[in-house]
């Protein structure tokens, strides 16, 4: 028997994780809601942080899907790709399509990021290539080329250089400011991940920015300010930035151009909530706005926006900035800021081991960030203590925090100790 | 759904012996080697030792996954591959899923996921698909297989202990 009460509508735009985790959420609290996906990506939800291992031909295209359409089948989501949509009308509550519009009663905008292009000349020639979506990936598995030239050494960067090196092209990899991977790590772990990919044949040049990409219909080599390079493969990771096309001229841009949210991931605009790459949140570490544009973030986000859309109060703790890369043999992981990043009362703590490197990131005693290189089996310890907000003095930072896991192990003496606890064994099973 | 049970450990009772790390690598990888047991008991050394008031009971301790409510390693997971089993409510690794990239082991507060190297994955505790076989080979009492509401109570005091052993009554009792 159907309920007279007529059933709320949730619009969600964006397939993304965001998307798909708030879908999903508000599925767990309202079975009979009607939940509607729009996406213009024609495929269902896959996951971009493993697209590299895709590109390098380590996994097979069906393991990057991570949701097929028999789960949305299965929790009742309509899913409606491709679907563009085209603008919002706030008065009445309507989502403008390309041929007609979908009424909501409650509005979740995943629209994601958008590749950052450079304006340079030439970026129309065919051999140019962004690295966001599974389409791209397609378009550079069906390229034949030799040598790729990667401009931008982000992770993203470096995933993808890696990922050509697996596939036989000779990389070089391009980065403009003075070291590889300047937002995630410090200088020293940064110079020793730039050691290791130029010791297994990946060229990397710092400080060289890319003027223009050369070649008639095909690139056939690219001008920077220190001289021509020749190569048939241009990669464009110079990062990404937050799609807000849809409500560019609705909500006022946050600090760093992406949807400005509270804790509740409401936009201020009433029934329209916000998530993922697209959102600007404040950090978890110290309330500062920022972007997030990780995985993590996305998927906690998501979930948030669908159970406050649900109506039911839960709040998003905040970003937290976390990376991990695998550079041949060597793991690099950093969570939180970097000492860069961080202007005033800053102590950094190193300390190195069997070829490890560790480097924990203290603001006025407060631990924000820990480096690591090929020492991560303990890490764990400081990403708690980065989210607790602990308080450590210098010389301490390292020893209270480290593991009993790996200390060396010594004989067990057969003393006093043992024999009195025999005594006091009771079997309770 | 069965009631969700949790691996708890008692260090008044732990003697060391390592029983729990042979059975657990030996199930798993079929072969007896104390780095690639998901059950890890640690002997604390030094400095901590030191702070304590009565060392007899606090020597060992236990790091093993706690099969959090609120995971990191499965929020962490950019493939999805870590899932909570529905039966037994453990969080369990998708090997079909997982690809590798160590994040859940970043993410984790107790440092109790491993990588195996040879599969190129990771392993963590999956509690033996609701029969531990740690807790099953301990044979001092000190690992006990206990409903989550319950799991609490171990370390409180002598009367939590009371209740637990009531618990193991009532379940004898309810086999018979």
């Amino acid at each position: 028997m159907g309920s007279l009460k007529r059933q709320m509508q949730f619009v969600i735009i964006g397939n993304g994780i965001a998307g798909m985790s708030a879908a999903f959420a508000i599925r767990r609290l309202q079975k009979e809601a009607r939940i509607i996906i729009l996406s213009e990506d024609p495929n269902p939800t896959y996951s971009p942080c493993i697209l590299p291992d895709y590109l390098s031909g380590e996994i097979n295209r069906t393991r990057v899907f991570i949701r097929g359409f028999l789960d949305y089948l299965r929790e009742n989501i309509q899913l409606s790709i491709p679907q563009k949509v085209v603008g919002l009308d706030i008065e009445n509550k309507n989502v403008l399509l390309q041929n007609g519009h979908l009424p909501y009663d409650r509005l979740i905008i995943a629209t994601g990021s958008k590749p950052m292009i450079p304006s340079i000349p030439g970026l129309d020639k065919e051999g140019v290539f962004t690295f966001k979506s599974i389409g791209d990936v397609d378009k550079i598995h069906t390229w034949k080329g030799f040598r790729a030239v990667v401009v931008g050494s982000g992770p993203i960067g470096v995933e993808v250089g890696l990922a050509l090196k697996n596939r036989g092209y000779q990389v070089s990899l391009v980065e403009c400011m003075e070291r590889i991977l300047p937002q995630v790590f410090d200088e020293y772990p940064s110079s020793r991940i730039q050691e290791v990919l130029e010791k297994n044949g990946i060229e990397v040049t710092t400080g060289e920015r890319i003027i223009e990409i050369l070649g008639q219909k095909r690139v056939e080599g690219v001008l920077s300010n220190r001289g021509k390079r020749r190569c048939d493969t241009v990669i464009l990771a110079t990062g990404m930035r937050p799609e807000r096309g849809l409500v560019d001229k609705i909500i006022p841009p946050g600090e760093w151009g992406g949807i400005k949210v509270n804790h509740r991931m409401e936009t201020g605009l009433q029934d329209i909530y916000a998530c993922g790459d697209c959102v600007e949140t404040a950090s978890l570490i110290d309330e500062r706005p920022i972007l997030s544009l990780l995985w993590h973030n996305a998927r906690r986000q998501g979930e948030a926006a669908g159970i406050n859309a649900a109506g039911i109060s839960k709040i998003y703790p905040g970003s937290l900035p976390m990376t991990g890369l695998e550079v041949f043999d060597l793991r690099a992981f950093s969570i939180g800021y970097i000492g860069a990043s961080i202007d005033s009362n800053l102590d950094i703590i190193e300390e190195r081991r069997n070829g490890g490197y560790r480097r924990a990131v203290l603001s006025r005693g407060v631990i924000v960030g820990i480096q690591s290189i090929n020492w991560e089996e303990d890490i764990g310890f400081f990403f708690s203590a980065i989210l607790r907000k602990e308080k450590m003095g210098l010389k301490k930072a390292f020893l209270s925090l480290r593991s009993p896991l790996f200390y060396i192990p010594k004989p067990f003496p057969l003393g006093r100790k043992f024999f009195k606890m025999e005594t006091a064994r009771i079997d309770i099973k | 759904m069965a009631e969700e049970k949790v691996i708890v450990f008692d260090p008044l009772y732990c003697s060391g012996c390592m029983y729990c790390m042979t059975a657990c690598s030996t199930y798993h990888q079929g072969s007896t080697s104390l780095s690639k047991s998901r059950i890890h008991i640690v002997r604390h050394e030094g400095h901590a030792i030191a702070n304590m008031m009565e060392e007899d009971h606090l020597i060992f301790d236990l790091i093993t996954c706690q099969q959090c409510d609120q995971p990191y390693c499965q929020y962490l997971c950019p493939a999805l591959a870590i899932e909570k089993d529905p039966m037994t409510g453990a969080l369990k690794v998708n090997h079909d899923r997982c690809i590798g990239c160590r994040m859940c082991m970043v993410g984790c507060p107790f440092g109790a996921i491993l990588y195996d190297s040879n599969r190129k994955q990771v392993l963590k505790c999956e509690l033996c698909g609701g029969e531990p076989q740690c807790v099953r080979f301990c044979i001092s009492g000190a690992l006990k297989f206990l409903p989550k509401d319950l799991s609490h109570l171990v370390q409180r005091d002598r009367f939590g202990r009371e209740k637990i052993r009531h618990h193991f009554k009532k379940v004898e009792g309810e086999s018979r």
